[in-house]
């Protein structure tokens, strides 16, 4: 049962930010490509900041491992994030 | 009530939003051992309907394994999701069926739903496949990757900012 929920809540609690941060309009990505407006830069930097933070802390005093690093394949990384640019700046999502 | 007027407020501090998303990213962590990510879900679904339709691709080592067609923490995910930014639309009504974008789209681009649709429907195969050759989206690479300190997030950042801006310098001309 915790199974399904935990998911559903954490699911919850992140779109939750986002849409609080007003990222589900087209102008909020957009405007950040044309650096009129930074509020993705600054959603994205303080959520890593912390995430970072927390994330180490809690290694460091043993209670978790991070043992879910993303790979890391530079061709691969580079290519996605160049074509996912593309599609983000058409979509605006 | 403090509390209840901070939700009704549309737009909080991006710095303010952001601190929740990385205390929800350490409790995913924490409490199941995963990190957020979205675009891997939908990868799940696909292979799911392959799988229904009895696809040969379902019998791919990539659909087999990497994605198999099963109820995967991402698709959970999608639905706790649905209802975070249902609930926060709605508290703070800014919930509205969009056929366009509120400000900005049709300034640039004209009134053509069509023009809007077809560029949206596009766009979202790019980002998927995009996110499938990189491993991950903007949530599960650029924000959970970077994160663990994962160059993997900082080389996918780089590019998305870099084609990002040419793209859109390309589509408004003039008006960027």
């Amino acid at each position: 049962m915790m199974l399904y929920v935990i998911p559903i809540v954490i699911g919850f609690f992140f779109a939750f930010a986002l849409q609080k941060a007003g990222l589900g309009h087209y102008h909020k990505i957009v405007n950040q490509f044309r650096f009129k407006d930074n509020t993705v830069m600054k959603f994205m930097m303080t959520g890593i900041s912390v995430g970072l933070v927390g994330l180490y802390g809690l290694k460091d005093l043993g209670f978790i491992q991070l043992d879910q690093v993303s790979s890391t394949y530079i061709v691969g990384n580079l290519l996605g994030g160049l074509l996912f640019g593309v599609g983000m700046a058409l979509a605006g999502t | 009530m403090a509390f209840n007027q901070k939700m009704k407020e549309k737009i909080w501090s991006p710095w303010a939003a952001g601190a929740l998303l990385g205390l929800t990213s350490i409790a995913t962590y924490v409490l199941v051992d995963k990190t957020i990510g979205s675009s891997g879900g939908l990868e799940n679904i696909d292979s799911m309907l392959l799988k229904l339709f009895h696809s040969n691709l379902a019998n791919s080592m990539y659909f087999k394994f990497q994605m198999p067609p099963v109820l995967s923490f991402q698709i959970l995910l999608f639905v706790g999701m649905l209802l975070g930014a249902f609930t926060s639309s709605i508290w703070s009504k800014d919930f509205k069926f969009r056929m366009m974008p509120d400000q900005q789209w049709t300034r640039i681009f004209g009134p053509s739903k069509l023009k809007r649709w077809t560029m949206i429907f596009i766009g979202g195969i790019i980002i998927e496949y995009a996110a499938g050759i990189a491993g991950g989206c903007t949530s599960g690479l650029a924000i959970s990757g970077t994160m663990q300190l994962s160059p993997a997030g900082l080389i996918f950042i780089v590019g998305l900012f870099v084609s990002g801006i040419i793209t859109t310098k390309i589509l408004y001309g003039r008006d960027y």
